[in-house]
């Protein structure tokens, strides 16, 4: 071949690189989402491996039992934050009554607490020893608990409502969101028709938004069966907290396995709830009208009513525990500070920030793939890296340990063979593995927030820039990097607040005598200690502030003819904020 | 010898293999022309944008700017769009969000001073000087318009490709950023090539209409060649509602309900259809005198089976004021008893009562004769 027949061939070749390279980002994001999906798959290989079967062990003992209080524990919360969620987001969004506008963004607030600090927070308040039992007797004058009957919070019930007052924002973010967007003219429609507000609420405008508010419930359900904290504190026996029980107290990871392999059942069906809602939510946009939204301007008794309605969830969810912590806080701080909250402090924020770092890589690479590779694998293969965020942390966790130990053991019968050495276990109880956890759950967060904003920036952006002198390289650094910007930030703020606040991975995976701010709170409110701790469940929740503010900001921007001259603000994908 | 301007030659272009999206396409574009390539949704209009702009990979064919060749299917020559000179306003607009209004327009400008100035002046005549500095959301379509011509224009590429230009603005716009469009590239003297599927706009802008359908030309004229010759009966049904009538031929002649046609060139015995566009028949009142030109066709409807010598009168049916013009439904007895329902458009108020008998010429220039497929 001579030089001039290669170089008229430069091309061609060029094309069939580019054609590999397109398969890279295939084999990449194959590669990444069987990362994700190793974890799911150990769980479910180990369930269903034969040998040491414990199924009919576990079904005539605990398995009943966790099943049937899950299941209440899901209605419970369920119907709580529907009602609260809903309630709530109607009246901001179509009633005009003093603090409404104060409403719209601090409904949000309780997502920033986590369920566990929530229901620390309320034990300290309401057992037998708490301030509240305490008044309650001195104004009485009852001498013991024989004299009087008080709601007993370490129990189911108190799960439930703990839960609902963490989660319900799911609902009021989702609702809002779709009873916002809903056209005017229709609401209006059935007025002329002859129904009342409230029949338009209950006719109208319920039934378009629900697809809106079954995505929100499902969310909340997922985040339910995700909570270990809150019902291991309570000592309920949900499939979670019967995971830990089973593989730690029981000493069986096949056990613990097969519990995960059930839960992850659950899982499924609200996956396959939530998406088929999604689906439908698009056939629920009546008209693309938009005018100021009608508003029922309430007086007197009714505003009272709207605005305890609205204020009740915030107090609750919010400012009583942060008031609590605060208060401890304030009192414990310098016997905190002694201690070793800031060596906690250190790990929270490093195994935080290394994940955040890494979710937002990943992510990044996803999401190109699934771009320019844009085949149907690469498309699936994303899909399902991102249920990860679905999968509870605990199943997740022993789906983490079963593959490290198998691959510990390898490496180690084959040192011994090759060299005579045991190496021992390498990466088993290393930070290493709670990273991959980490990263197992929440790829999918950075992924949906990168994604969203890749959206944006249109095929034909990429065209215009291209037939205005822009190579491949400048395209990237002129428009892809500085239109990313935002997103990568949001994703990284987003995975690091999510890793702030976790809880089961960490406790399953984390090596012997290391703990982050949520593990060592978890520890000590165990311990009735919360007073001491105080200030590392308060910075947990300082930090789960920030996601609550952005999307605040982006909800207010969001409907048309609200936010003027301003940029754009990077959107953030709803799943994106995790108590 | 040829100088500048676009040339496509026997392009096509398929995504999934035995189904071409462009099947042996050719434009030329000279410097300074305005062509428009005119089609429904989805004939290839759009692709053939990109695969010149570079965007796609030329599959079979040759794409040349003046003598350069910037992409050539047998060779494997593919110039990347950033090198071929060709620039590209897409429909969306496209523009940057995160960079301003003039920022936007100098994106293509990396070592020019000189068109920096032309980007303030060019802004300042088109009124959008205190936009400099704004981002593009803020503005409305018409302006985002704009801004992405002036974006497109402002590296001076030597072929500029439109692809919808105005399918963004609201029709009361169209018409003022049309002119504004035009007299823009008329002055730059850029070889232009524009996709559209609304005839009225291609009939308004352009120095050749090529019309395309399932990926072919089927017509390379003016548009007053394209409006009045339609080569096929698609080209004719393209610009607006046709009155179809079927015939055959007899003798080079064609009889109809509505007349009798020239179809000089046809076999005896060809079934043709004749289509007749609304604004090609004439109507008068009985008693009035018809305006009548050389050569139009008197519509008395013939006693086609000659069985009758009766000649039953064309009525009205309905009548509505347009404004500019009106716009009538008659019904034409075809001497068989059945009767055919046929629409005009006539200037100016011409409204009569349902019922009331019509006399009709047909002006032979909007009345075109295809054979029935």
């Amino acid at each position: 071949m001579t030089v001039a027949s290669i170089a008229a061939n430069l091309p061609a070749l060029a094309r069939r690189f580019g054609r590999f390279a397109t398969d890279g980002w295939t084999l990449g994001a194959l590669l990444l989402a069987a990362l994700v999906a190793v974890p799911v798959a150990a769980v479910i290989w180990l369930a269903i491996a034969p040998g040491d079967d414990i199924w009919k062990h576990l079904a005539s003992t605990v398995l009943p039992y966790y099943v049937r209080t899950t299941l209440i524990l899901m209605l419970g919360v369920g119907v709580g934050t529907f009602v609260i969620g809903t309630g709530t987001a109607w009246l901001v969004t179509m009633c005009r009554f003093p603090g409404c506008r104060v409403f719209e963004w601090a409904m949000l607030l309780p997502l920033a607490v986590p369920t566990y600090v929530l229901a620390y927070v309320y034990t300290d308040l309401l057992e037998y020893a708490g301030p509240v039992q305490r008044v309650l007797r001195g104004l009485a004058g009852w001498q013991s608990r024989q004299d009087y009957w008080f709601p007993e919070i370490r129990s189911l019930g108190g799960a439930i409502a703990v839960m609902t007052l963490v989660l319900y924002p799911y609902v009021y973010l989702l609702s809002r969101a779709a009873f916002l967007e809903q056209s005017v003219c229709v609401l209006e429609v059935s007025r002329t028709l002859g129904k009342s507000p409230w029949q338009g609420f209950l006719s109208v405008a319920l039934p378009l938004a629900r697809p809106a508010i079954v995505v929100g419930v499902s969310l909340v359900l997922m985040e339910t069966l995700n909570d270990f904290g809150t019902v291991d504190f309570f000592a309920i026996g949900t499939f979670t907290a019967g995971i830990y029980d089973v593989w730690l107290n029981m000493n069986s990871i096949t056990g613990a396995a097969q519990l995960a392999s059930v839960l992850l059942l659950f899982v499924l069906v609200l996956i396959a709830v939530e998406r088929v809602a999604r689906r439908g939510q698009r056939y629920h946009h009546t008209s693309s009208k938009y005018s100021t939204l009608p508003s029922y301007r309430l007086a007197g008794g009714r505003a009272a009513l709207a605005f305890v309605a609205c204020l009740a969830p915030v107090a609750l969810g919010f400012l009583v525990p942060g008031g609590v912590l605060a208060n401890y806080a304030l009192v414990h701080y310098e016997e905190t500070l002694s201690g070793n909250f800031w060596s906690y402090a250190r790990n929270s924020l490093m195994l935080s920030s290394v994940t955040a770092f890494w979710a937002v890589l990943i992510g990044l690479f996803m999401a190109y793939g699934a771009r320019l590779g844009g085949g149907p694998v690469v498309k699936a293969a994303t899909r399902f890296a991102s249920t990860g965020y679905a999968v509870p942390g605990a199943v997740l966790a022993i789906g983490v340990i079963i593959p490290i130990a198998a691959l510990d053991n390898a490496l180690d019968s084959l040192s011994r063979t090759a060299f005579g050495v045991p190496v021992g276990l390498l990466i088993s109880g290393t930070l290493f593995a709670v990273v991959y956890g980490y990263l197992a759950r929440f790829t999918a967060l950075s992924f949906g927030t990168l994604e969203a904003g890749l959206i944006k920036i249109t095929p034909s952006m990429d065209g215009a820039a291209r037939t205005l002198g822009c190579g491949p390289a400048a395209l990237l650094r002129r428009i892809h990097l500085p239109m990313m910007r935002g997103s990568a930030l949001t994703a990284a703020l987003l995975v690091f607040v999510d890793c702030m606040k976790e809880l089961p991975m960490t406790v399953i995976l984390r090596p012997f005598n290391f703990d982050t701010l949520a593990t060592y709170v978890h520890q000590f409110a165990s311990d009735e200690l919360l007073e001491e701790s105080a200030l590392g469940a308060l910075t947990i929740v300082a930090t789960g502030i920030l996601p609550v503010i952005l999307l605040s900001l982006t909800i207010a921007r969001s409907r048309p003819g609200h936010g003027g001259a301003r940029r754009p603000v990077d959107e953030i994908s709803l799943e994106g904020v995790a108590p | 010898m040829m100088i500048g301007g676009l040339h496509i030659n026997n392009v096509s272009h398929a995504f999934t293999a035995g189904s071409p999206v462009l099947n042996g396409v050719s434009v030329f574009v000279a410097p300074g022309e305005l062509v428009c390539l005119l089609g429904p949704s989805g004939c290839g209009k759009t692709t053939l944008l990109r695969v010149a702009a570079g965007l796609e990979v030329l599959q079979v064919g040759q794409v040349r700017v003046g003598e350069r060749v910037v992409a050539e299917g047998r060779h494997g020559v593919h110039v990347p769009p950033e090198k071929r000179g060709i620039g590209l306003m897409f429909q969306d607009y496209a523009l940057f969000p995160h960079l301003t209004v003039l920022e936007n327009i100098t994106f293509g400008l990396n070592h020019a001073p000189q068109r920096r100035k032309w980007a303030s002046e060019a802004l300042a005549r088109m009124g959008l000087e205190p936009y400099a500095g704004v981002y593009p959301h803020i503005l409305s379509g018409g302006e985002q318009q704009r801004v992405a011509l002036l974006r497109a224009l402002a590296p001076e590429p030597q072929v500029l490709l439109l692809d919808e230009p105005f399918s963004g603005l609201d029709v009361t716009r169209r018409a003022s950023i049309r002119a504004e469009t035009l007299g823009l590239l008329k002055e730059t003297g850029v070889a232009t090539l524009m996709v559209t599927h609304d005839p009225e706009e291609a009939m308004f802008m352009a120095d050749r209409i090529l019309v395309m359908n399932d990926g072919r030309v089927i017509q390379d004229g003016t548009p007053v060649e394209t409006y009045f010759e339609p080569a096929t009966a698609f080209v004719a049904a393209l610009f607006g509602p046709v009155n179809r009538l079927r015939g055959v031929v007899r003798g080079g002649h064609v009889a109809t309900p509505l007349g009798t046609f020239d179809a000089t060139g046809f076999k005896d015995n060809t079934a043709v259809e004749i289509l007749i566009r609304p604004e090609g028949l004439r109507l008068a009142r009985p008693g009035e005198t018809p305006e009548v030109r050389a050569g139009d066709v008197p519509c008395k409807p013939a006693p086609v089976s000659g069985r009758t010598s009766q000649r039953a009168p064309i009525r009205a049916v309905s009548a509505r004021p347009l404004g500019r013009s009106s716009h009538v439904v008659l019904r034409v007895p075809d001497g068989d008893g059945q009767a055919l329902t046929i629409e005009a458009r006539v200037p100016g108020v011409f409204l009569p009562q349902p019922g009331v008998e019509v006399q009709v010429t047909v002006n032979p220039r909007q009345a075109h004769v295809f054979p029935t497929k």
